[in-house]
């Protein structure tokens, strides 16, 4: 081996490009794998060719109908991975508000986690938020709605409000007030749909936010906990 | 056999990698959407690889496991967020194949049961989507020979020695049909 690093054609970079196909699809095995695993993880140009590769042979994958896993598999490896969640930062929507224009906010605690997240009917995603606690790049809630604007599921999974308490998902249009998209349980999953008026107030750049508010939502109308989540609302594919 | 295409949408390309992606700095919640939107597709890898629930559902626990712990290792630019799942998944799958292939031939191991054999499917497929039809398109393109031997490694985790007791040819053979054929394959993909 005097040039592991040739994958142009030729006749050692077609040697090496047959061995990545094959390693791909699966043939090598035993200690040509192994061997071909080792300079895998130290060779950053043969895992780009081991990806290109996959992507190749991804609609073999994407052929096989797909199978619902039992659902105690799902809380099994949801249990095996580790809790890494940092404690969520609570502050007032006003002070939220302060903080887009640059000052300063202050946290309290609450650790919870949540996700937004659409499944089919219509599967085509329309657009996401990522929200988050603050500045902190961790994003700890996924928000979607679909293409049509019809749906949303939204799914929580440690979220616990306390007592007396409920998460209430609101949208902020530019220079209006904040708009209820409802009400959150700490329940895994609630699908429900999105009204026209609603749906229009989601635009690219909106910001969402989740707040703390007493059971069944806000009475007003408007936000009147701690905002423990925000996000910029993208439309997929940006 | 196989008759159901699942092509990418466009919902699931942007939400895996940024799915992923939120994995990596921790967020089991992101991972958690994760898992629904990407585990049934897997779920139906494993088990048409392995054609035993039990092995499925342990390939598909440790490949998603594996998919958290090494989440900040992918990178958007290599990929995608479902073919780097995909790559996994089939790792697993052929290692616990060929873990239970070595075990069966040690006298005290449990006997595994004889599974259906069904290899037919493989050549049978239909894949929708457009990168689907390109690659189908490609291996129609192929000697009969190639396309049934490139088909039964990627779903049934055939070895090389494996595809050639298979097939009833020759070891050297095989190896040269998939080789060649790998490489016609990936020149009509390019072209």
């Amino acid at each position: 081996m005097t040039d592991t690093n040739n994958i142009t054609p030729g006749p050692g970079g077609e040697d090496r490009d047959a061995r990545i196909a094959e390693y791909v699809l699966g043939t090598l095995a035993g200690e040509e794998r192994a061997a071909f695993e080792v300079e895998l993880a130290r060779d950053e140009t043969l895992r780009r060719a081991v990806a290109t590769w996959s992507d190749r042979l991804q609609p073999l994958a994407d052929s096989v109908a797909p199978v619902a896993p039992p659902l105690a598999l799902r809380d099994r490896i949801l249990a095996r991975i580790g809790g890494r969640e940092r404690e969520a930062e609570r502050f007032s929507i006003v002070r939220w508000l302060a903080w887009t224009f640059g000052a300063s906010a202050i946290g309290a605690a609450v650790a919870v986690a949540l996700v937004f997240i659409l499944t089919p009917p219509p599967p085509e995603l329309g657009g996401y938020a990522m929200l988050h606690q603050d500045s902190a790049d961790q994003s700890v809630v996924v928000f979607q709605i679909d293409k049509e604007r019809r749906r949303v599921v939204l799914y929580a999974q440690t979220a616990s409000a306390g007592t007396g308490k409920d998460y209430e998902l609101w949208v902020l249009p530019p220079g209006k007030a904040p708009v209820s998209l409802g009400v959150l349980k700490a329940t895994e999953r609630i699908e429900r749909p999105i009204d026209d008026m609603r749906a229009a107030l989601i635009q690219p750049g909106t910001t969402l936010a989740v707040s703390l508010e007493p059971e069944g939502g806000s009475a007003s109308g408007a936000p009147t906990g701690p905002v423990l989540y925000t996000g910029v609302f993208h439309l997929a594919g940006n | 056999m196989i008759q159901r295409g699942n092509g990418a949408t466009a919902r699931d390309m942007s939400e895996l990698e940024s799915l992923i992606e939120a994995s990596a700095s921790g967020n089991r919640a992101a991972f958690s959407a994760l898992y629904d939107v990407a585990a049934p597709q897997l779920f139906g890898l494993a088990l048409r690889i392995l054609k035993r629930r039990d092995w499925a559902e342990d390939v598909l626990q440790e490949a998603l496991i594996s998919a958290w712990r090494n989440a900040g290792e992918y990178r958007r630019e290599l990929g995608s967020g479902k073919a780097w799942l995909t790559v996994i998944l089939r790792n697993r799958a052929l290692d616990r194949l060929r873990r239970e292939a070595a075990a069966r031939l040690e006298p005290s191991g449990d006997a595994v049961p004889e599974v259906e054999d069904p290899s037919p499917s493989a050549l049978d497929l239909t894949i929708s989507g457009e990168s689907g039809r390109r690659l189908m398109t490609c291996l129609e393109q192929l000697e009969e020979v190639q396309k049934r031997a490139i088909l039964l490694a990627y779903f049934d985790g055939l070895t090389h020695e494996e595809l050639a007791a298979r097939i009833a040819s020759p070891l050297g053979t095989v190896k040269s049909w998939i080789r060649r054929g790998l490489q016609r394959l990936k020149g009509c993909l390019e072209s």
